[in-house]
């Protein structure tokens, strides 16, 4: 399993066994892509009845909230190391989303590892 | 297509057809900058340069033109972010675009003022004698609470209603300029009044560029976002030089030229529905400035940058409870200060020198990426010469100086406030720099 991979299924764990996220995102059904810019790595998943589902390989095309950017900020981000916020505003890393959904995402991860 | 993964699972957000998506980005442009404000500037232009007000609107679109073809290449090296701050923190490094970024939340909030008059004005054909200061506390009160439970706007509402508004304007107005004798223009006009004049204009344009962060894809910012805004901005041109050319043939006195017209064509009746258009306009405008000031605040915290409190979120939905609640009391400030002092024209004259500085810096921001990150990704590049953009992006702060200084009765007013707001937003940066310096100390 990569690296990449991992670190959304440890995102993934956390964030189903932690029941202030499982609140959050319940009644919150969407779609979601990760890419990573340099190495090409995608990866999608689902907020839906309150947990995150399996995360799979694949492409975004359509998807409702689209992550990219290059593989060693995708990890830290995704591990708590480096605050999305400061990632997102300094262009590291790029949102596609509904200003809802960008605000709701963030909030799981305050939620998850604070500040 | 969709993706078979995800097929079958919710309703996608993505549109299933480009040319609609393209639209809802049209409509969000347009719909930012069709604040009622806008009026009272086009009343203000009709006695600042007379009947020269529509080729100062077409001026100031000429050169919001130039500026969105550079906002498009900014945004497409950034998709997805939240605008003026990641542009300027790129370019000119954090504390400059921390300075900029709190010079955008103090023109939100002083704007917010602006269009509370504009509400009053707008609204008092239909709210009678009910006391000012319940109608401002009120639209404040329920769009913070719709913004509080994270309701924001469909956009296929959004859409409609910003069609509806601008064809009513232009349907009316156009009218009235038909039936309306042939007046002579007025033969000369000041260079500092032409340039006053530019630069209040480009104040009607303001908040067009509110449309970057919302593309849904990669490919969105590839056309679909740049073009959005030059689309809107023909729109709101079209809208506006109509709308100057009938204020014209109005008598004097008219604070907002829109409801004027709609009152000589279909008399109180019509007064009232363009009323009531321009109130739905005017919330939206109000919930989009304060969802997206809110999150500035919000992300701006979660950086360290203003006080920790400000990132409390709501336990269900995500929202910035705190942010918005402040941004929320802020505009409340600033509307009771309206309702008070009634400096509105103050405010605007203020918000059009502070937002010219702001566009120039965006036409800096560009350039300067061109040197610092050449072989930085850019799905759109502006055609436009270097040496026009440069020269257009130093000329924009004077083109504001003089909107600042237009009107002669509030100079010194609008000064004391403009320097005040730059003083602020200056301080805040240097507190935050030596708190960050006290707290990595304390760290060591």
């Amino acid at each position: 399993m990569s690296d990449l991979r991992q670190r959304l299924e440890d995102f993934r764990n956390d964030a189903n066994a932690h029941p202030r996220v499982r609140q959050l995102i319940n009644n919150w059904s969407r779609t979601a892509g990760i890419s990573a810019t340099d190495t090409g790595e995608s990866f999608l998943f689902m907020f839906e009845s309150g947990r995150i589902s399996e995360v799979v390989p694949g492409t975004p095309t359509n998807e409702q909230i689209v992550i990219r950017g290059e593989q060693h900020i995708l990890e830290r981000v995704f591990t708590g190391a480096l605050n999305p916020a400061s990632a997102h505003l300094a262009g590291d890393l790029q949102v596609l989303a509904s200003e809802v959904d960008q605000v709701k995402l963030d909030a799981i991860t305050m939620v998850l590892w604070g500040d | 297509m969709p993706s078979p993964w995800c097929s079958g699972v919710t309703e996608s957000v993505a549109s299933p057809f480009r040319g609609l998506e393209f639209l809802e980005y049209v409509a969000t442009s347009a719909g930012m900058a069709l604040a009622c404000s806008a009026y009272l500037v086009i009343a203000d232009l009709q006695t600042q340069v007379g009947s020269w007000a529509p080729l100062a609107v077409i001026g100031g679109f000429l050169v919001c033109v130039v500026l969105a073809l550079s906002i498009g290449e900014l945004a497409g090296q950034f998709p997805g972010a939240p605008g003026a701050y990641t542009y300027f923190r790129t370019s000119f490094g954090p504390r400059v675009g921390l300075a900029c970024s709190f010079v955008v939340l103090c023109v939100v909030i002083l704007f917010a003022g602006a269009e509370c008059r504009a509400l009053l004005i707008t609204a008092r054909p239909l709210l009678g004698g009910i006391p000012e200061v319940l109608t401002v506390s009120f639209v404040l009160a329920a769009t913070t609470a719709a913004n509080l439970v994270g309701k924001a706007l469909p956009r296929a509402v959004q859409l409609i209603f910003t069609a509806l508004v601008i064809a009513t304007i232009v349907g009316l107005s156009g009218y009235v300029v038909a039936s309306s004798p042939v007046t002579t223009p007025q033969t000369e006009l000041p260079f500092f009044d032409a340039m006053a004049g530019v630069g209040s204009a480009i104040f009607l344009y303001m908040g067009f560029e509110w449309v970057t962060p919302l593309g849904r894809s990669m490919d969105a910012y590839r056309m679909r976002v740049p073009w959005s805004m030059l689309v809107a901005l023909v729109l709101l041109c079209g809208t506006y030089t109509v709308l100057a050319f009938a204020a014209g043939s109005q008598s004097p006195g008219s604070s907002l030229p829109h409801l004027a017209v709609a009152r000589r064509v279909w008399g109180r009746p019509g007064e009232l529905l363009m009323g009531v258009i321009s109130i739905f306009s005017l919330v939206t405008t109000f919930n989009a400035g304060l969802m997206g000031a809110s999150r500035l605040v919000y992300v701006l915290a979660r950086e360290g940058h203003l006080p920790q409190r400000l990132t409390t979120i709501s336990g269900t939905t995500g929202v910035p409870i705190a942010a918005t609640l402040a941004i929320g009391m802020l505009a409340w400030i600033c509307g009771m200060l309206e309702v008070t002092f009634r400096v509105y024209e103050t405010l605007l004259l203020v918000c059009a020198g502070l937002y010219c500085a702001v566009y120039g810096a965006f036409m800096h921001a560009c350039l300067r990426l061109r040197k610092i990150r050449p072989n930085h990704a850019r799905p759109f590049r502006t055609r436009i010469p270097e040496w026009f953009q440069r020269l257009l992006a130093w000329s924009l702060p004077l083109l504001g100086l003089g909107a600042l200084l237009s009107q002669p009765e509030r100079r010194w007013g609008a000064s004391v406030l403009f320097a005040t707001v730059i003083v602020i937003c200056w301080c805040g940066v240097s507190l935050n720099g030596r708190r960050r310096l006290l707290g990595a100390k304390a760290a060591q």
